[in-house]
């Protein structure tokens, strides 16, 4: 029956060799005619050569003999999946592989696991004996012969079958190695064209047309996590368009994702893979994720190392099994160096943002607006849910929110009353403050406020808190705490975290700058009456004698002058540093006579400097005889007129003519108006929305006149609404009109009516 | 003739009048626009001139970076002052901490003096040692405004 029956064996070893070696090659050829040699060898009535995929169950034939035979047309181009192809409860193919060799009789009457009873019985295949073949160890196919009869093979059968299929192991390595060759070059090529894209909209074709390329199939698609790892958002596909994006159509996606590694599955119409894949005839679908495997992420306040998940590349095909190994290990390669791209083009993007950010707060002087220019640019860049930025108020010893984004609709003020907290309680904003850590919370954490963290939705959150260090001397100033929401990732990166500290360092930086130009006028406007007063002193101590009582007279009056100034610089540094202000001392006041007129006289010596006439500050006396007395902190209420005036004289043209001030009383139901009108320099349009902000001035304040620290309108803000009343802007140019507010309740006879 | 750059006069006038009790002619502008005018005019008259530091930046300097919205106004003023006549006796008299300008103290015919240190009476002394020479007129000459002296006092 067999070559191993011949009489001359060591002729016929020896010619047998010869021919074996003069199989040239690695091509389909040379798999042909190692089927046809073994098939004259052993007298098969069939030999084939098939490729067996362990790891993804299935089988394929590469090679058979004889030629167009009914077998070949049977099997040729179809990828059978291993086990499904025999059926449930058969013999399975680890199963083989394990012992290696294939021997099987009677195959129409028994299980086998490359052919079923029926294609035996089809073809008249009777007994099988397959030799593994192998590539380092692994058996990568069979050599398979096939005899009409159920008599047992030979020894000599199995070595002439062991020396065919070494052969044709020997073909299949160096075929695979040269396709794996020319695909890895692919691979390195299109790697080099991922790094040249500069955007994500650039990279993601180059990223699935490569993915494509390198399989050789036609459809496929990309899915990044929408940020946060719940769904995946399908970003760009290849060929036809899909025909569902639904989860249950993305579950290969779905898996490779949550295992953090590759899964291919050969034969979606299997129970645990129906109905899978983007495409409804999919049969076979690959799935690589994108991921940063040694992502830093913060816990607590360690650094630790995890995944960082940011999409899927998907391929699908009408086929199945028609990935390969290799398939997986080019495709891993590439989402590989396509995370560490997308990865750094999102670093990129959101430090472009910080910087561009940056720039914008170096011309803000307000501090309310730069940290909710801070805010916000959190929000928007890092695609945060939720940032509160809080701020230390060392005189109260407390820490409050200043800004917050994120909280449910209509709470923020009550968020605001709860968020305050003494520094030395155990709040987690205090612990912050004193730890100066960056801190990502667990949900358990006893440091919550239980009155804000179920009510305020921040259970929902996994957040991380940082502090705000003022470099100038190392004091922290206030808290960022930023977040989102845990139905999304549960993570935060340890690369946000630093370029989010980077930004708010330079944050702190912005407001301690803020702050100490603030004070630095503030002292400076302190030094210049101190100054004032003591030349002054000094020089009418040194002269006294020779000096006439009216200039003596004049510089007292002038060292009175600065005295209240002092007062008043005084009261800006308490508003400044957020002293509350004294308790009200309420008295009969009768506007123009005991503070109208000697906030004019005090001015007198400044406008006089300037060449300008006092007297053409003028009022209307009727108005305010007709207000009568009002019932006022007078102190208060003078250091809100006091700045009017000031300010009035200040940014007065320097044309004399031009000079004119004029307060008149006008009267509403509800209030009294006191409108101060001056015909000075005037504000510009673009400048009335800022104008009651907090150290803010003009740019043609500022070339007028150099010294002021913006705070004078602030704080009469602050003091008339504390009154029940208000400050505004009416008017900005020729004239510019301030009207202040005054509820008719001050006035004496509704007190009087009141009590 | 001294020229005397200053914001707030009314504050600081006694500088101004210890200078012309000890003899010197003072000539008093207030703003930078109005200084550089007289300057100009008057260049070749001058001994000397004092200058605040900060100080609006009027029209002249209201585009320079370099004018920090007045903060360094002064020293502006002395640049273009010294870039005219490179040899002018220059003192700054200055209620603001001059870090930014101490370099200058190295500088010839310069001299800083921060008010706090320098009360009115003692500016005579440093500005004669600055030039070198006396005024023109004797000390006690009635240079005071003629408000601030008693009648017939001063001579």
């Amino acid at each position: 029956m067999t070559a191993a029956a011949s009489s001359d064996m060591p002729r016929f070893v020896a010619e047998l060799l010869r021919r074996v070696h003069s199989i040239e090659g690695h091509g389909q050829v040379a798999l042909d005619r190692i089927v046809a040699l073994t098939a004259e060898q052993l007298g098969s009535v069939l030999c084939t050569l098939i490729q067996v995929d362990l790891a993804n169950k299935y089988m394929q034939l590469l090679a058979c003999w004889p030629p167009d035979s009914g077998y070949e047309h049977h099997m040729r181009a179809r990828r059978i999946t291993l086990g499904n192809a025999i059926g449930p409860g058969t013999v399975e193919m680890r199963d083989a592989a394990d012992s290696n060799w294939l021997e099987y009789y009677d195959l129409s009457n028994t299980d086998c696991p490359v052919i079923s009873r029926g294609v035996a019985a089809k073809f008249g295949l009777q007994s099988l004996l397959g030799c593994p073949v192998t590539i380092g160890g692994h058996v990568v196919g069979y050599l398979n012969h096939y005899a009409r009869e159920s008599s047992k093979f030979v020894e000599s059968d199995r070595e002439l079958l062991d020396m065919l299929a070494r052969r044709a192991g020997a073909a299949l390595e160096a075929q695979e190695s040269e396709r794996a060759l020319s695909q890895y070059k692919q691979l390195s090529s299109i790697l080099s064209r991922m790094d040249e894209a500069r955007t994500k909209e650039a990279l993601l074709p180059v990223v699935l047309d490569g993915a494509l390329q390198l399989t050789q199939k036609r459809r496929g698609w990309i899915g990044e996590i929408d940020r946060m790892g719940a769904e995946v958002h399908v970003e760009r596909w290849a060929g036809e368009p899909p025909d569902r994006t639904d989860r249950q159509s993305q579950r290969v996606a779905m898996r490779a994702l949550h295992e953090c590694r590759p899964v291919c599955v050969n034969d979606a119409s299997l129970p645990d893979w129906r109905d899978t894949g983007a495409w409804r005839d999919t049969q076979s679908a690959l799935a690589v994720p994108l991921l940063i495997r040694g992502a830093e992420v913060r816990r607590g306040q360690k650094v630790e190392v995890s995944p960082k998940r940011l999409g899927v590349i998907t391929l699908e095909c009408c086929e199945r099994a028609a990935f390969t190994a290799l398939d997986q290990d080019l495709l891993s390669s590439l989402a590989t160096h396509a995370a560490l791209v997308l990865d750094r083009m999102d670093l990129d993007q959101k430090l472009a943002g910080m910087i561009g950010v940056q720039q914008e707060i170096i011309g803000k002087v307000d501090g309310d607006e730069i940290i909710r220019t801070v805010g916000s640019a959190i929000a928007s860049v890092f695609q945060y849910d939720y940032v509160n930025i809080s701020v230390v108020h060392p005189e109260k010893q407390t820490i409050e929110t200043e800004h917050v984004i994120g909280l449910p609709q209509g709470s923020l003020d009550e968020f605001r009353q709860r968020a305050r907290h003494r520094l030395d309680s155990t709040d987690i904003q205090a612990d912050i403050v004193r730890s100066r850590e960056i801190e990502v919370l667990s949900q358990d954490d006893p440091r919550f406020d239980k009155t804000i963290y179920q009510p305020f939705g921040h259970d929902q959150l996994t957040r991380v808190f940082m502090p705000m260090i003022a470099a100038s001397d190392d004091r922290v100033i206030g808290t960022v705490e930023v977040g989102h929401r845990r139905t999304k990732w549960h993570e935060i990166y340890e690369e946000d975290v630093r370029i989010l500290k980077q930004f708010v360092d330079y944050a702190a930086a912005a407001l301690e700058r803020r702050r100490r130009g603030i004070l630095d006028e503030i002292t400076h406007e302190l030094r210049a009456p101190v100054v004032g007063i003591r030349s002054n002193l000094s020089f009418v101590q040194d002269h006294f004698d020779r000096l006439s009582p009216d200039f003596v007279l004049r510089k007292l009056d002038d060292m009175l002058i600065d005295c209240e100034m002092l007062l008043h610089q005084i009261r800006e540094l308490d508003y400044f540093l957020g002293r509350p202000p004294q308790v009200p001392k309420i008295e009969r006041t009768l506007v123009l006579r005991d503070i109208l007129l000697g906030a004019v006289r005090a001015l007198k010596s400044q406008v006089q400097e300037r060449g300008l006439d006092p007297s053409r500050i003028e009022y209307d006396q009727a108005s305010f005889t007709r207000m009568g007395a009002l019932y006022i902190d007078r102190d208060q209420f003078r250091q809100v007129v006091s700045h009017l005036l000031i300010n009035a004289v200040k940014y007065a043209e320097d044309e004399p003519d031009q000079f004119r001030i004029f307060i008149a009383v006008k009267e509403t139901a509800e209030h009294f108006i006191l409108s101060f009108s001056d015909w000075g320099i005037g504000i510009e349009p673009e400048h009335q929305a800022r104008i009651f902000d907090t150290g803010f001035r003009t740019p043609g304040a500022v070339a007028h006149l150099v010294s002021g620290s913006g705070l004078g309108l602030a704080i009469g803000r602050r003091i008339m609404h504390d009154m029940g009343g208000d400050l505004r802007l009416d008017h900005l140019r020729k004239p510019t009109e301030f009207h202040i507010v005054l509820p008719r309740q001050l006035q004496e006879e509704h007190r009087d009516s009141v009590h | 003739m001294i020229l005397m750059v200053e914001d707030e006069l009314w504050r600081n006038d006694t500088y101004k009048m210890e200078l012309e009790w000890a003899g010197y002619e003072v000539q008093y502008e207030c703003g930078v626009d109005k200084a550089w005018q007289f300057f100009t005019e008057h260049q070749d008259e001058l001994e000397a001139v004092i200058l605040d530091i900060m100080m609006a930046p009027g029209k002249r300097y209201m585009a320079a970076v370099e004018a920090q919205g007045g903060l360094n106004t002064g020293l502006l003023l002395y640049r273009d002052l010294r870039a005219a006549r490179s040899d002018l006796p220059v003192i700054f008299l200055t209620n603001v901490r001059f870090d930014h300008i101490a370099d200058l103290k190295d500088e010839p015919n310069v001299l800083i003096l921060r008010k706090l240190d320098y009360l009115p009476h003692t500016l005579p002394e440093q500005v004669q040692a600055m030039l070198g020479a006396g005024p023109e007129v004797e000390p006690g000459s009635p240079a005071l405004p003629a408000d601030a002296q008693e009648e017939g006092s001063g001579q």
